[in-house]
């Protein structure tokens, strides 16, 4: 039995035990699969239509309140949704790499350090989209809420900038997806069950490393602040649109 | 303010305020040369000696970018009056269904060998792929002058109104996400 008791029974893949504890918090929950939902309905509403267009651009809000108070929420909120707790050096991420497969290693209470640069690659690239959508055209009838704000030329660049980097997050989904899938079946390290719950099993933890709430009211705070200073960018836009008549 | 950041810049090294001094000067001591010399061969006033306007490839290019923003200034807003945010006018959305319908047997006209190597956001699949550009063409004609038909004979908002705008308006979207680049 390797030191540490990194290597988990099987039953960790029924019900977490009991003594499982909290390390996600449940904003840093609500916040993965709201961002899910949003994503999801922001590509369904685009391949249906311009008649889905107004569900589009709401997905397209609530992905940028969304990312933006998890950025902030990284850092005020609790241990493991900082990033400074669990993103690490290219070095010690290297290393892990070359581990991975090799149950041995350790689990970690919050990110793993490989799943710590997805974070960040996620974050961004919705930014990035999100961010461009304000701007952003689709050549024949809508436009986004800041198109007032911009050129027809800078328009047409940030909608190109719009689809590529969607292209960009498909892959990284998909990375992000199987990368999970992967620390199911080759490590044993159930990680959907703990993002659902919060609860990762104790053997797999250090003393102290469970944190003790959510704190759940700050991050609330966080997300109606920044819903409202959007509200009020959009409301205060100027108005245009591709329609000329 | 060019020159005022420019001296602020040189004041911490001479040779190199030295220097800025050469370079700020060098227009004015340009405009003082000989008044009666010949104008400047980069003038922005003059044209470029070779060309007499535009090249025919060049003004196909322009014409079909024109032939898309007409087609889309009639077309957008239709799409405003069936998904509600204008209200709908009947002899509007008819005369702007008719004017989508002409201007989409007109898209192709632009869209000829001699073009494929101006610069525009035409893909190169286009000539590579003819067929399906084609077929999109094709399908945009439709589906217009289906739903010009749909509005020519009904006065008041038609039932299928949304459903015919939508068909078109993702006929230019299929085709833009195929053979126009980002």
């Amino acid at each position: 039995m390797p030191s540490g008791a990194e290597r988990a029974p099987d039953r960790q893949q029924a019900d977490p035990p009991s003594d499982a504890k909290l390390v996600w918090d449940l904003p840093v929950r609500v916040c993965h699969w709201a961002l899910l939902a949003a994503v999801l309905g922001a590509y369904v509403t685009h391949r249906l239509g311009l008649a889905w267009y107004a569900v589009h651009v709401w997905c397209g809000y609530v992905v940028l309140v969304l990312v933006a108070a998890r950025i902030v929420w990284g850092v005020v909120g609790t241990r493991h949704a900082r990033f400074a707790s669990f993103v690490r050096s290219p070095a010690s991420t290297w290393r892990y790499l070359w581990t991975w497969r090799d149950g041995a290693t350790a689990r970690y209470a919050g990110h793993n350090p490989l799943g710590a640069y997805m974070v960040v690659v996620l974050l961004l690239l919705l930014l990035g989209i999100a961010l461009s959508g304000l701007f952003a055209n689709d050549q024949i009838a809508n436009t986004g809420p800041l198109y007032g704000y911009v050129s027809a030329a800078l328009s047409d660049q940030l909608s190109g900038w719009h689809q590529r980097l969607f292209l960009v997050l498909e892959i990284a989904v998909g990375l992000h997806v199987v990368a999970v899938l992967a620390h199911r079946w080759l490590r044993h390290e159930e990680l959907i069950g703990p993002m659902i719950s919060g609860k990762k099993p104790a053997q797999w933890l250090r003393p102290g490393d469970a944190i003790r709430g959510s704190r759940t009211w700050l991050a609330l705070l966080i997300v109606l602040l920044l819903a409202l200073g959007l509200a009020r960018l959009v409301a205060t836009a100027p108005p245009a649109s591709l329609s000329i008549f | 303010m060019i020159k005022r950041s420019l001296r602020a810049l040189g004041g911490h090294c001479p040779p190199l305020a030295a220097a800025l001094a050469l370079v700020t000067a060098l227009p004015a001591a340009a405009g003082n040369m000989a008044p009666s010399a010949p104008p400047p061969a980069t003038s922005p006033a003059a044209p470029p000696a070779q060309d007499n306007g535009p090249s025919a490839a060049r003004q196909m290019v322009e014409y079909r970018q024109a032939v898309m923003i007409i087609m889309r200034s009639n077309f957008a807003p239709l799409a405003g009056m069936a998904t509600g945010k204008t209200a709908f006018d009947p002899a509007t959305a008819q005369l702007r269904a008719d004017r989508v319908a002409m201007l989409a047997a007109m898209v192709p006209d632009g869209f000829v060998e001699i073009t494929k190597d101006e610069k525009s956001r035409a893909r190169s699949q286009i000539w590579t792929h003819r067929a399906d550009f084609d077929g999109h063409a094709k399908d945009l004609v439709t589906r217009a002058e289906a739903l010009a038909k749909l509005l020519n004979a009904d006065a008041t908002k038609p039932d299928n109104f949304l459903h015919a705008v939508q068909a078109v308006g993702g006929t230019c979207d299929d085709c833009h996400d195929d053979f126009r680049s980002r």
